[in-house]
């Protein structure tokens, strides 16, 4: 059994989980949003789904507010994002390289 | 309760506007998309169903009614970026009167064909004129800030058939009709689809705006329409952007488009890789059915088409191995579906 008493554990614990849930729930949006670009999201399919979600968003924050963890999952988003950014901004400019091989040049 | 859709321009009407409470009338657009509403946050974007009809504007959820006002509580419609789960989209920004809250609201909303809602409710909104009401930065006087000091020539409504695509062949036609200025322009907007007329003038280093419409109008407009028979740039205050998703405003565009399938173009193409079959997705907007050509592998996938100018194949390598027996291809609004069977390892074993 996880104990998750000590606050601290609890809140990073559960902000953990929660900004998984909420990045998850992301995903659904966009593919929701691409499958309507193509025409591929049925009528019954898009009831469903609008309702489902809606109802992840209300149980999501309510979690939040219940728990105060509304921090400590926005601090995980911006963690994650932050990576994410990084590595994408090295994988889509070869200058990035340039310059780091550059200035590791100049050091030694 | 059915209702009949009433008039044939509404871009896509998959099914009528089945809900409650939106208090009826003709139905003039309706489309999947999502709604935001002023008071939540960034990301609490719902998932359903925008309608306009004659007489309001109004957003379905499960086929409840989340959104609902009338168009003659609209103050403005606006463009604007917003952030829609991880990516920043061109959302349709709605400004209205709440009679509930006594005060101006704020609704954002974003379609496929977003375009087509922001022509329409302009339209409608710059018609009910001068309200008796503030307007703030109203929906007119945006249009004439954003288009600089020039007007160009009035386009006539794009209600007639789609025009056909550019061929790369007609370009270079063109080309060797004209200036060397004029002759950038119009490979600029070939290799860009569009640009506002501050693009153009520093393109051609012109020095005012007036230069580039006059060559536009004076030159590379009577030319192409000689030899087209139509003009080729053509101005929009709003157009969606096929190829990136965007709703581009106030810009130049080439009448058409450019045709697919010359070099340097690029369809999309994704691959989705399911439980126990493939999807491979092709955006061929422009295309006739009878040109495309599928050929699958056991490992990968080939389309090309087949025609008197258009010569393009797409190749991608497939995720697992697919039963080249049931292969199902399907073709609708220019997107070309291949649906593949994975051959699975019990399968296989036998």
């Amino acid at each position: 059994m996880l104990d998750i008493d000590e606050g601290n554990l609890k809140q990073g614990m559960l902000g953990l989980v929660i900004a998984l849930v909420e990045i998850i729930k992301d995903a659904l949006k966009t593919q929701a949003f691409k499958r309507m670009e193509s025409g591929r999201l049925s009528e019954e399919e898009m009831n469903r789904l609008g309702e489902a979600l809606m109802e992840l968003d209300i149980a999501i924050n309510q979690i939040k507010e219940e728990h105060g963890v509304a921090e400590a999952v926005q601090s995980v988003r911006d963690g994650l994002d932050d990576i994410v950014d990084e590595v994408i901004d090295k994988m889509v400019n070869p200058e990035r390289w340039r310059e780091e091989l550059e200035t590791r040049n100049i050091k030694d | 309760m059915r209702l009949e859709i009433s008039r044939t321009r509404a871009p896509t009407l998959p099914s009528p506007c089945e809900g409650e409470g939106w208090g009826g009338g003709e139905i003039l657009l309706a489309e999947q998309g999502v709604y935001l509403p002023q008071a939540h946050g960034q990301n609490a974007w719902h998932i359903g169903k925008l309608c306009l009809t004659s007489e309001r504007l109004f957003f379905l959820q499960s086929r409840r009614v989340i959104f609902n006002t009338p168009l003659t509580l609209i103050t403005e419609v606006a463009i604007e970026s917003k952030r829609f789960t991880v990516v920043r989209k061109m959302a349709m920004a709605i400004s209205y009167r709440d009679p509930r809250r006594s005060g101006l609201a704020k609704a954002w909303f974003i379609t496929p064909s977003l375009g087509r809602w922001l022509e329409q409710l302009h339209q409608i909104v710059s018609e009910q004129g001068p309200l008796p009401r503030q307007r703030g930065m109203g929906a007119r006087e945006q249009r004439s800030s954003g288009a600089a000091e020039i007007s160009p020539a009035p386009q006539p409504p794009s209600t007639s058939a789609p025009t056909p695509p550019i061929t790369q062949a007609q370009m270079e036609r063109l080309a060797t009709a004209l200036d060397l200025r004029s002759r950038e322009i119009l490979w600029h907007l070939w290799l860009k689809r569009h640009a506002t007329i501050n693009e153009l003038a520093e393109l051609i280093a012109a020095p005012t705006h007036m230069d580039v419409l006059f060559r536009i109008r004076q030159s590379i407009n009577p030319v192409a329409e000689e030899m087209l028979g139509r003009p080729i740039l053509i101005f929009e205050e709003s157009r969606f952007d096929r190829e990136t998703g965007e709703v581009v405003s106030f810009s130049w565009w080439l009448n058409g488009g450019a045709a697919l399938a010359t070099e340097g173009r690029e369809a999309r193409i994704e691959v989705f890789n399911e439980t126990h079959e493939i999807n491979v997705i092709v955006e061929l907007p422009g295309v006739e059915e009878e040109a495309i050509r599928v050929r699958v592998q056991r490992e990968k996938a080939a389309v090309w088409l087949e025609g008197a100018e258009a010569r393009y194949l797409e190749e991608v390598p497939l995720p697992a191995p697919v039963d080249v027996n049931r292969v199902v291809t399907r073709f609708k609004n220019g997107i070309l579906i291949v649906n593949l069977k994975k051959i699975s390892d019990g399968k296989e074993d036998k």
